[in-house]
């Protein structure tokens, strides 16, 4: 039987590790993005990471280069986002991206990783989009996939690794006031022997959220 | 001149309408009268009073751009990073000069686009310019910045929103690819 510390921390964990987090949904806009991450046991590491500011605007974070000894290496970091909520518009975008990606020593690999979020409330309506997202001379397991966007949420196993998700999308909100995009176009996922996750690594992550 | 000599870029139709008014226009000097001051390259533009926002994407494959921004009357700020995976490739005009970022930090003017005052927006300012490549960084400073047409044409952006963007001798301008410009007519 389970202890509460033990529940405690395996509620932490989830929340920790869940990919594609959405971001401010009590808010009228958000939107955040970071070109990468690393959860381990050894190590927790996020570049260029960039949240828009609650009263709207712009913001944007960038990093050279970015490396975690034998889990990832990439150059070229950066992320953007910018929205406003108005008088019956709102809207809210992020890009996150990086090049010459790493992961895992190599079993993944891109020369570009981009992650596009947009989402836009009207009178008309809400809606988001991941339109632009795309991965530039990929390689999944020592197999060249050149320039490609993945259908949304390709699911492919790394054996001895775990598996990857590409394109991730998770979508929220009701179509009418509320709309809502999370996109991670890498997101390695990291398993033990016995199946069990033990980390992530996750390269351009975008995310945006409207409402009114 | 090198394509990434410093100096401020106009929009082109503001700098053949000042030409032709100082060639056509321009009265004799007087003896003696001192030199009046050079043409406001942006008479007849009107001051836009509302506010901009933007992100996204131009382009496709290895040569894109991206952007966020937000503008409004005397203040804002513009990301702009050009990728060339490649690093120079003289088949793409754009990607000639290989990587670059640029963090726009001033906005001196801000008018509405006289080809569509309902949707499009014009300013220039100034920032910082950051070469990727070490081989061309020499490149690197402070460089005028001229948004020559941001239009917001409804939702989505993306295949309807137009961004158009020049620094130095830098341009580059198309219709959305990905993201979204939003103008705010009610919210300065």
């Amino acid at each position: 039987m389970k202890t509460h510390w033990q529940i405690a921390l395996g509620v932490i964990g989830v929340l920790v590790l869940s990919p594609g987090r959405l971001v401010g949904q009590t808010r009228a806009l958000a939107a955040e993005g970071f070109a990468a991450s690393v959860q381990t046991a050894l190590a927790s590491r996020q570049f260029a990471a960039a949240s828009l500011p609650d009263t709207g605007g712009c913001a944007n974070a960038d990093a050279d280069q970015a490396s975690v000894l034998g889990t990832l290496s990439a150059s070229g970091l950066t992320s953007m986002t910018s929205g406003m909520a108005d008088i019956g518009d709102n809207s809210a975008q992020t890009t996150a991206e990086a090049a010459d990606v790493s992961i895992m020593n190599g079993v993944v690999r891109a020369k570009q990783v981009l992650a596009v979020a947009s989402s836009w409330v009207t009178e008309q309506g809400a809606s988001s989009s991941a339109t632009g997202s795309q991965l530039a001379g990929l390689v999944v397991g020592g197999v060249s996939l050149g320039d490609v966007t993945p259908a949304p949420n390709t699911r492919m196993n790394l054996p001895g690794v775990g598996y990857v998700v590409l394109n991730e999308q998770t979508r929220s909100g009701d179509g009418a006031t509320v709309s809502g995009m999370a996109v991670n176009m890498i997101h390695v996922v990291l398993l033990n022997f016995l199946g069990i996750k033990t980390g992530e690594v996750i390269v351009g992550s975008a995310s945006s959220h409207v409402s009114r | 001149m090198h394509r990434w000599a410093r100096r401020i870029v106009w929009p082109g139709a503001l700098v053949t309408a000042a030409l032709l008014a100082g060639a056509c226009d321009r009265p004799e000097n007087p003896a003696g009268v001192k030199e009046v001051d050079p043409p406001n390259l942006w008479e007849g533009y009107i001051p836009a009073t509302d506010r901009i926002t933007g992100g996204g994407k131009l382009g496709d494959g290895h040569d894109f751009a991206t952007f966020g921004f937000t503008t409004r009357p005397g203040q804002g700020q513009i990301e702009w990073v050009q990728h060339c995976l490649d690093g120079v490739n003289p088949n793409s005009p754009t990607c000639r000069w290989g990587q670059f970022s640029f963090h726009g930090s001033t906005v001196d003017e801000y008018y509405e686009h006289p080809d569509d005052p309902d949707h499009c927006r014009v300013w220039t300012g100034s920032g910082e310019l950051k070469m990727r490549d070490p081989s061309m960084q020499y490149l690197d400073g402070t460089y005028q910045y001229t948004v020559d047409k941001a239009c917001d044409y409804g939702e989505p952006g993306v295949g309807h929103d137009y961004m158009s963007m020049s620094i130095g001798d830098y341009y580059r301008g198309d219709v959305l690819g990905g993201g979204n410009i939003q103008l705010h007519k009610a919210n300065p």
